[in-house]
């Protein structure tokens, strides 16, 4: 499957990219095609649209707002915070799998 | 200038807990040249701590923008256990992220960077074992950040 990961944290320096590369090892691990969305201190690079229609499903890991959240209108979305995914990447990615499969 | 440096590393850290452990690794911060004020940068590292540090297998991440520092550092700290969250085991090596309110784009690299190695079993367990400053440092600065 494809799943396209959105992380953000208040200060934008250590949650958001420890968030993004436990989901990121824990899908690759199941493989899974993982597309990283970090929204850090230093700015995000948005993921393009056509990525976003083609994946399975979307996993956000956030306890900031997600700027640009409208892009993921109408995708199949599993939301969480970072702490959930550092601490239970694996079963994050289970609920992905379970929602995609939907 | 590099984040880490010998200076900023205590192999054997011995705390009565969280705010002692912040207090002194503040200290040592001020002590490498690294900021002026290590009241300013204990103070700001714990208010960000009571919104929830992060804590991965035994490795806390205390951090925080703060006025107190001047150049970008990472202190890193091993001690016997120090607990930042009741709910998890205590914290046995400690990477303090300290970085200026003004700090650029680069620096956040960086420390991004070392966020997502914090990931990685093998970064994490060279923390463990590594037998000296200068190996500790040699760990930190090798790969990919």
């Amino acid at each position: 499957m494809k799943f396209v990961v959105v992380t953000s944290c208040a200060t934008g320096i250590a949650h958001t990219f420890m968030a993004a590369e436990a989901l990121d090892r824990a899908g690759k691990a199941k493989g899974h095609e993982m597309v990283i969305e970090t929204q850090g201190a230093g700015g995000y690079k948005p993921t393009p649209a056509d990525v976003i229609a083609s994946a399975d499903a979307i996993i956000f890991a956030n306890d900031v707002r997600i700027r640009d959240e409208d892009r993921f209108d109408g995708c199949k979305i599993v939301k969480s915070i970072p702490k959930e995914a550092i601490k239970n990447a694996a079963g994050l990615i289970e609920q992905a799998e379970a929602l995609a499969a939907n | 200038m590099s984040v880490f440096s010998e200076e900023l590393i205590a192999l054997d850290l011995v705390a009565v807990d969280k705010v002692d452990a912040i207090k002194q690794m503040a200290a040592l911060a001020v002590a490498a040249g690294r900021g002026s004020d290590a009241d300013q940068i204990a103070a700001d590292v714990i208010a960000r701590d009571e919104m929830g540090t992060p804590q991965i297998d035994g490795i806390a991440i205390p951090h925080a923008r703060s006025a107190g520092v001047s150049d970008a550092a990472v202190v890193v700290a091993r001690t016997s256990g120090v607990v930042f969250d009741p709910e998890e085991d205590p914290a046995e090596v400690l990477f303090m992220i300290l970085v200026p309110n003004e700090a650029g784009d680069q620096h956040i690299e960086i420390l991004s960077g070392l966020a997502r190695r914090l990931m990685d079993p093998e970064f994490t367990a060279g923390l463990r074992s590594a037998d000296s400053k200068s190996a500790l440092f040699q760990l930190l600065t090798s790969g990919d950040n």
